[in-house]
């Protein structure tokens, strides 16, 4: 018996992706790239999500302003229609056809949608014995990353560079108290990373990491971490900073223990560098009302994680940090994978 | 000379203070084994030394706790078999630098004595 073959052209599929992060970008660079036509959305108005803000990429230390002008290039194609400036609230699926709103507006409809909303930076006045918010000389890794891109001046007192900085690592991770307890992964390597270019860019500085384990898992990382110590002396001490307080030459007062030497230490600083994590995007979007996440970190919850990136209904699926922190190559790994995903999941159903 | 008997001792203050750190010798011993900033404090070392000798301990101290003209004495009894060296994962001269660590705080000593040095 002759089965008759279902002929597809790709450009017959109309896909959403939500977010211009690095995850979205390539998830549409990708489907595009596949032939689908894609209606990309971002709240913001410019593409580029959390890399307009950084000054250096680790662990090779690009400027993040020419990867992000390398992926926007590639995501120039006339099957992407930018609806930049457009919140995605919320999305309903049925019958293999999602309408995607913002607020009570349908603003499109589509085949199939990848989220790529990405995440939030942890609100550091939570913890406030670190005194973020009350002091002004405590800021965090963002505001840092700000400050190094925008001119660096900003660190010196009256002109004079920083005598002495600290790092606190997990600041918003691997905390009961907060009820945050997963690691965000990339906090360690930034602190490294950026502890290095101060290093740099002040070579009097003296520069403390205060860390509870070290955790450098990605390519180049360690070897990234071993220079930090090596050919930088920035002093890694293990142990959790307890306080923070301000003396009366508005410099830092830090409190700690030296858990390797088992006794307790203290050091001032002229800034206070708080790494903060990931959370959860606030702006997370709901499929027909649920939010589809995984109730103990709140990220998106996929179906099944060793098939693909798919969420709990059929058709959408999620790329990049909103599935959970991860670094920008695999973010965008991630939103290639979606794309394909997604153009599989079309094509069988 | 022994005090009053209060029946209880104050002790020295155990925090280590970094603002009073004197980070001279560390700095003049990075010049000459960039490699020992490296430690991780794996303990390695320690575990395998015969003359129960913490390196793991005596590098934080240096870098971080150390103040000016103190002795590291357990240093003394280090027999330089080179054992800790064997082991060390960050490759760290440990042998070497026991050598260069007694040298620069005798000679520190001597400058302070005003012994000449040879
Ligand atoms: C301090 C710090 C430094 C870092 N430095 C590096 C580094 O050097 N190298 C590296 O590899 N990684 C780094 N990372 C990790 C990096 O930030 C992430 O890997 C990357 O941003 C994830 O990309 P994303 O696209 O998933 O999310 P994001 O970059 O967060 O992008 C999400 C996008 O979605 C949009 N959006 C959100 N909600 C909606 C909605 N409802 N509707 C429409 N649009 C929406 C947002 O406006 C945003 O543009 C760092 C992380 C931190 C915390
Ligand atoms: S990456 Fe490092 S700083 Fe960040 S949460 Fe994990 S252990 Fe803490
Ligand atoms: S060289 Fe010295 S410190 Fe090292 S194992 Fe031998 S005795 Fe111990
Ligand atoms: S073996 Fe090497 S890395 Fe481990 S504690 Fe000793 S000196 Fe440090």
């Amino acid at each position: 018996m002759l089965t008759e073959k279902k002929h597809t052209e790709p450009n017959q599929f109309r896909i959403a992706v939500i977010g211009s992060g690095p995850a979205g970008i390539s998830a549409a660079i990708s489907a595009a790239a596949i032939g689908m036509e894609v209606d990309w959305y971002d709240k913001e108005s410019r593409p580029g999500g959390k890399l307009n803000d950084y000054h250096q990429l680790f662990p090779d230390r690009e400027f993040a302003d020419l990867v992000l002008d390398d992926f926007t290039g590639k995501a120039d194609s006339i099957r992407i229609k930018k609806h930049f400036g457009t919140t995605i609230t919320r999305i309903e699926s049925a019958n293999g056809q999602n309408v995607l709103y913002s607020n009570t507006e349908v603003v499109g409809r589509c085949d199939s949608v990848i989220v790529a909303t990405g995440f939030d930076f942890f609100d550091a006045r939570i913890k406030e014995e670190f005194g973020y918010g009350i002091y002004d000389h405590v800021i965090t890794s963002p505001d840092l990353e700000k400050i190094l891109k925008t001119g660096h001046d900003q660190l010196k007192k009256g002109g004079i560079a920083p005598e002495s900085m600290a790092f606190v690592h997990c600041v918003g991770s691997r905390d009961q108290q907060i009820g945050i307890n997963y690691c965000s992964r990339l906090c360690c390597i930034t602190g490294i990373k950026q502890a290095i270019e101060i290093r740099e860019l002040f070579p009097s500085c003296k520069v403390y990491n205060f860390y509870i384990d070290i955790r450098a898992f990605g390519s180049g990382y360690e070897e990234l971490y071993r220079q930090a110590q090596e050919k930088y002396n920035i002093h890694f001490i293990r142990g959790r900073v307890s306080e923070a307080s301000e003396n009366q030459q508005n410099r830092i007062v830090v409190k700690a223990e030296d858990t390797l030497m088992a006794r307790p230490l203290k050091v001032t600083v002229d800034w206070l560098v708080l790494l903060v994590g990931m959370v959860p995007s606030c702006t997370q979007v709901s499929v027909n009302q649920a939010q589809c996440s995984d109730p103990e970190t709140g990220f998106y919850q996929l179906q099944n994680p060793f098939a693909g990136s798919g969420l709990e209904k059929p058709g959408i699926f999620s790329a990049g940090a909103c599935g959970g922190p991860m670094s920008i190559p695999e973010a965008a790994a991630s939103g290639r994978s979606a794309a394909i995903e997604a153009w599989q999941y079309l094509t069988s159903r | 000379m022994s005090g009053k008997n209060f029946g209880f001792v104050i002790k020295a203050g155990r925090q280590i203070d970094i603002d009073v750190t004197d980070s001279t010798l560390a700095d003049d011993i990075a010049l000459e084994v960039g490699a020992w900033r490296a430690c991780i404090s794996c303990g390695s070392c320690v575990a395998t030394c015969p003359a129960g000798i913490s390196f793991r301990s005596e590098l934080p101290t240096l870098n971080r706790a150390f103040q000016h003209n103190v002795e590291l004495p357990t240093l003394k009894s280090c027999f330089l078999c080179g054992k800790c060296q064997l082991v060390c994962p960050r490759g760290i001269p440990t042998r070497y630098l026991s050598i260069l660590i007694m040298q620069k705080l005798q000679s520190r000593k001597n400058v302070a004595e005003g012994i000449p040095s040879v």
